[in-house]
């Protein structure tokens, strides 16, 4: 303290408030209602998703492994709205039956990934010295891992069930979680409620809980959900590589990678579950951001 | 000081033993090996042993790694028994145009993305701004594929102003490869500025709401000060981040956009290499990959304490 | 940051978007392994160019009937045991010496060599000897009598090296065909020139570049962007972004590429004849060649290999038989239906979407398939004729070559592992019967045999689709091993 900081000069606020210090007064009174709109909209998206993932097997859609060799490539028409895609199936109901795979699969791995990344972040910036660097070159092992080889190993060793899936992503995609609250720990530990929190004889396990987690919150929940933006665009290229969902079952990224070749041809077997793709992706991301700054959901 | 040094550099070495074991072992669990790929589908029983006797295959797997290392430590990297050539000699120009590909994808997107996550993140509640992050967001759900077949009709078709895909062997001069890169740069590029951006944004906007901010403005301080002084040097740090990593990644992450553009880059080196089972070629390019990522994980973290001195302190540490 | 964008775009400006140089055809191709070498008789053999590069003693024309090609007559004697072959006098190899029967015997020695073992081998094995009676005439000893010598002879593997070229021949070819190579890069872009001494008339371009491009979607960019010139096979499906004629054509040429869904006759239940005969008979082939391969994309065919175009072809009639598969099965005691498993790999076209279809035509029958895809590295190896149900894929073969190589009980490649000895007889008869118009029968009486017992299924034969820019002409719509490539001129 005897050195000049001239980065971050002493703050009389912080100790006054040191659990939600992400407070923007006049945002806040500016714009309420738009951003609880915007809320709504996402959640109610997402929402919509899962329902439908859910419940899809209720809807009245054609079944979507049916073939039609007399309708391949087709346009929207009266009897496929969406047309039909290489093998004559009706693009519809592929684009609704397809989140469940994607979705259950990604939603699985981002959750453990992030229960994985902020353990091994936060442990790494609390411990610091070797115990730091030992966990940090760890997740760098986990991040320079050949993700290929790994899923070729489980894809022969243990099949390709979902659960194996979700597990080798959720490995693959939590190395960036930890460096991220890795980082943000230690930006947050060096503050002065942390230390005064320190002083007043806080253990390590309530610093983490009521000072570190709440002020990271925002940052890492964005990368967590980037994190499952990758995830589900993860999907077409593992089908890219043949190391996707097994056909012929409907799958968002099983059928993107399908219609790649015939792309100029007919687009709507690409676009259909790409828009879902992004309808959800935006969602989770809008819900995720709101939430972060500390607006109530 | 030196003596972080040297322990962070111990501590890598036994990553870079570990990895190699890991690696190794892996590709030797998987079915088929080198010689199984380089003869075929229709090769016989008895052209197969006669294969494996010749090029080492049939040792134990854990002897084989040991010579490799033993040719390591001789500056060989070992040989790759599909392509017929020695792994360093298969690699070099690859890693030449690895770097070009990843160089111009981060030069086109990496300053872009941290001036355009700073103002939008300043601004976070203009519709400018949340139009730009809903852009951002739209660009990351695009396959790399489709991104790709966008620019390539735009470049190549309408406009003829870019090749489509790469003719050129990989070890031809790096002005007969240029103009092969910008199509597989830009396609990365927009991924990685999607991604930087999106980070920076966030952390620019959680930064400018903490009262220091507010302080420095009511003392006086002039805004463009404030932003270089106060919010970027505290915003930055879970950005080096991203960037860190994304840059990793663009060296030898990027499979897909070099199949589409036909570019031979690291990517696809490594992919072809595991199905061909060349283990040699395998653990070298995950070393290079892992190195990779340890030297980006090095610079961030040094990057990060230039920045944020209470780090550098350890204040706050138990 | 602005002067390299205009450096690159200049460069850009000479390769893409320009429609091919006067002279020089550019072919994209795919180069499936790395390990590419120009000795045609070794398994990782650079095809096509080893035939821009070599030529055979006997060609093939568009009927498939023999003609000559380095060798002039072709002469059998009474039991079809003894050829005698007299070459073509005058011609000179890429390095100025002149092709004789030495190199011709050194040449068939090589292929039937059982050390070596190429996998021409499989095709002419039955040759047992091959001597130089004079300069420019071979005696060819057999094995067993074979009127087909001469169709065999035109594989396009079947390619005449110089002598003593056994260890220079992989990197440094030098043959009698219509290109010199220049440069050898398989992984990147080979480049050939043209021989103006071929013996059949100069080439009319003067190089050959053919860049690899791995991914056939990026084949078609660089082919509609003029980028390359020509595309040897597009996805049938594929035609329609072609459709501008007056920017591109589009050939349709029937073949002999086939795929099978092959069950392993030592596996539960398909050691069943009757359980075999329900699995094939289930299926519309129609429908499946369309869904497969696209309208127009193939000719379906009753489990024979043998091709449309083959003048041994059998034509029968087989149309989906839903009930009569029904009834075999219970018969055969399944009278629930079947749980069947098929493994499947993208490691070539067709073979995912083969079994797709399949799975969904058969339902109706009560034949439920399970789908399991292996990675394409590990198929050859670990499922191909090891797993109980797989898919097979074969390139296209005269009738003599692939009956003997795929079906025969001793064949090394049978990958049902049906024994039938009676089937064996029936081609051995079938082979050394001098008679054209009986061997024919015989032939066909073969397929008829297998379309009842075999256990290979095989719905189609593909019709390929080739596309190049409109300026390449004289490329005939027949297939790679019968293109002349001095005959191609571009501009």
């Amino acid at each position: 303290m005897s050195t000049v900081d001239p980065v971050d000069p002493v703050d009389p606020v912080d100790p006054v408030d040191p659990v939600d210090p992400v407070d923007d007064i006049d945002a806040r009174a500016t714009a309420p209602r738009r951003r609880r709109r915007w809320l709504s909209v996402g959640a109610a998206v997402v929402a919509g998703h899962v329902l439908l993932a859910l419940f899809v097997p209720l809807l009245p859609l054609q079944a979507p492994t049916a073939q039609d060799a007399t309708a391949v490539l087709q346009g929207s028409s009266g009897a496929h709205w969406l047309g039909t895609d290489d093998l004559g199936r009706d693009v519809l109901s592929r684009t609704l039956w397809g989140g469940r795979p994607s979705i259950g699969i990604a939603f699985g791995a981002v959750l453990l990934a992030a229960l994985l990344g902020v353990l091994i972040g936060a442990a790494a910036a609390l411990a610091g010295g070797w115990l730091d660097d030992v966990l940090m070159r760890v997740n760098d092992v986990l991040l320079a891992l050949p993700s290929l080889l790994v899923l070729m190993l489980m894809a022969s060793f243990v099949g390709r069930q979902p659960v194996v899936l979700t597990l080798t992503l959720a490995v693959m995609y939590a190395p960036p979680i930890a460096r991220l609250v890795r980082g943000a720990t230690l930006g947050v530990l060096g503050r002065d409620f942390v230390v005064a929190a320190r002083l007043r004889g806080a253990g390590s396990g309530e610093i983490v809980v009521r000072e570190v987690l709440p002020n990271i919150r925002g940052v890492v929940i964005t990368e967590v959900a980037m994190q499952f933006s990758w995830i589900l665009l993860a999907f077409s290229s593992l089908s890219f590589l043949g190391l996707g969902t097994t056909p012929p079952t409907p799958e968002w990224g099983l059928m993107v990678a399908g219609a790649r070749t015939y792309i100029t041809i007919n687009a709507l077997p690409l676009v259909a579950p790409m828009v879902m793709l992004a309808s959800l992706v935006l969602a989770v991301n809008s819900l995720i951001d709101r939430s972060a700054l500390g607006e109530p959901s | 000081m030196t003596g972080y040094v040297l322990r962070r550099a111990a501590l890598s070495v036994g990553v870079f033993v570990v990895m190699a074991v890991l690696t190794y072992l892996g590709v030797a669990a998987l079915p088929g090996d080198a010689c199984t790929a380089l003869l075929g589908r229709f090769a016989t029983t008895e052209k197969l042993a006669q294969c494996r006797a010749d090029n080492g295959l049939d040792a134990p797997v854990l002897q084989q790694l040991g010579d490799w290392v033993a040719g390591l430590l001789r500056g060989d990297l070992g040989y790759s028994v599909k392509r017929g050539a020695p792994v360093g000699e298969l690699m070099a120009p690859r890693i030449r145009n690895a770097m070009l590909l990843a160089g111009v994808a981060s030069l086109l997107a990496f300053p872009a993305a941290i001036a355009v996550g700073l103002a939008t993140g300043r601004r976070e509640q203009s519709k400018v701004s949340r139009t730009v992050d809903t852009a951002a967001l739209v660009a990351m759900t695009l396959p790399e594929f489709v991104t790709a077949s966008v620019l390539w009709l735009v470049l190549s078709v309408w406009l003829p102003i870019l090749p489509a895909v790469t003719v050129v062997s990989s070890d031809d001069s790096i002005i007969d490869l240029l103009p092969n890169v910008w199509l597989p740069a830009i396609t990365l590029a927009v991924l990685v500025f999607a991604h930087v951006m999106r980070s920076m944004r966030a952390s620019v906007s959680a930064t400018s709401r903490r009262p220091f901010a507010d302080a420095a403005r009511l003392r006086g301080v002039a805004e463009a000060t404030v932003v270089r002084r106060h919010i970027l040097p505290a915003a930055l740090p879970p950005t080096v981040n991203v960037v860190a990593v994304t840059a990793a990644w663009l060296l030898t992450g990027t499979f897909v956009v070099e199949v589409v553009f036909n570019y031979p880059g690291l990517g696809r080196l490594a992919v072809d290499a595991i199905a061909d089972r060349d283990t040699d070629l395998i653990v070298a390019l995950t070393l290079l990959g892992l190195a990779v990522y340890i030297t980006a994980s090095f610079l961030a973290d040094a990057v990060i304490r230039l920045l944020d001195p209470r780090v550098r302190a350890g204040v706050g540490r138990s | 940051m602005a002067a390299v964008l205009i450096v690159g775009a200049a460069l850009a400006g000479c390769g893409g978007g320009d429609s091919g140089t006067k002279g020089v055809l550019r072919v994209a191709y795919f180069a499936a392994s790395g390990a590419e070498t120009m000795d045609p008789y070794d398994g990782n053999r650079f095809w096509p160019t080893i035939n821009m590069v070599f030529d055979r003693l006997i060609g093939v024309d568009k009927d498939f009937t023999p003609i000559p090609e380095l060798a002039t007559t072709w002469e059998p004697n009474a039991d079809l045991t003894e050829w005698t072959i007299t070459l073509r006098d005058e011609v000179t190899f890429h390095d100025g010496s002149t092709f004789d029967s030495a190199d011709a015997v050194y040449s068939i020695d090589r292929m039937i060599d059982p050390e070596f073992d190429s996998p021409v081998r499989a095709v002419l094995g039955i040759i047992t000897k091959a001597e130089a009676i004079d300069p420019l005439t071979v005696k060819l000893t057999l094995a067993s009598g074979e009127a087909d010598l001469p169709v065999l002879l035109a594989d396009y593997r079947a390619l005449m090296t110089p002598e003593g070229s056994q260890d220079t021949v992989g990197t440094n070819p030098i043959g009698t065909g219509p290109f010199k190579m220049e440069k050898l890069d398989a992984q990147g872009t080979t480049v050939l020139v043209a021989n103006e001494q071929y013996f059949f008339g100069a080439p009319k371009v003067a190089r050959i570049e053919m860049p690899n491009i791995a991914d056939a979607a990026a084949a078609t960019q660089a082919l509609s962007a003029g980028q390359v010139d020509l595309m040897l096979t597009i996805d049938a499906k594929s035609e329609a972004l072609f459709g501008d004629s007056s920017k591109f054509t589009v050939q349709r040429i029937t073949s002999g590429d086939w795929n099978a869904i092959d069950f392993r006759v030592d596996q539960k239940p398909y050691d069943d004849p009757k359980v075999r005969k329900a699995l094939r008979i289930a299926a519309d082939r129609q429908a499946l060649t369309d869904l497969v391969l696209g309208p127009g994309g193939g000719v379906p065919a009753c489990d024979t290999p043998v091709w449309s175009g083959d003048p041994y072809r059998w034509d029968g009639d087989c149309p989906q038989d839903i009930e009569g598969a029904k009834q075999l099965l219970a018969e055969a005691g399944y009278p629930d239906g079947i749980d069947i498993e098929i493994f499947t790999s993208d490691v070539e076209e067709h073979m995912v979407e083969l079994v797709e279809a399949y799975q969904e035509q058969v339902k109706a029958a009560g034949i439920r398939v399970t789908l399991t895809m292996t990675d394409a590295s590990a198929y050859w190896d670990n499922v191909w004729m090891l797993e109980p149900a797989f898919v097979d894929s074969w390139g296209q073969r005269p009738a003599a070559q692939v009956l003997n190589e795929v079906f025969r009980s001793t064949a090394t490649w049978n990958p049902t592992g049906l024994a039938d000895p009676e089937l064996d007889a029936m081609l051995d008869d079938a082979r050394s019967t001098l008679d054209a118009a009986q061997r024919t029968e015989k032939y066909r009486a073969v397929q008829e045999y297998l379309f009842e017992n075999t256990a290979s299924f095989v719905p189609y034969h593909k019709t390929l689709v080739r596309a190049m820019s409109a300026n390449v002409k004289g490329l005939e719509p027949v297939v790679i091993d019968a293109v002349r490539w001095e005959k191609i001129e571009v501009g």
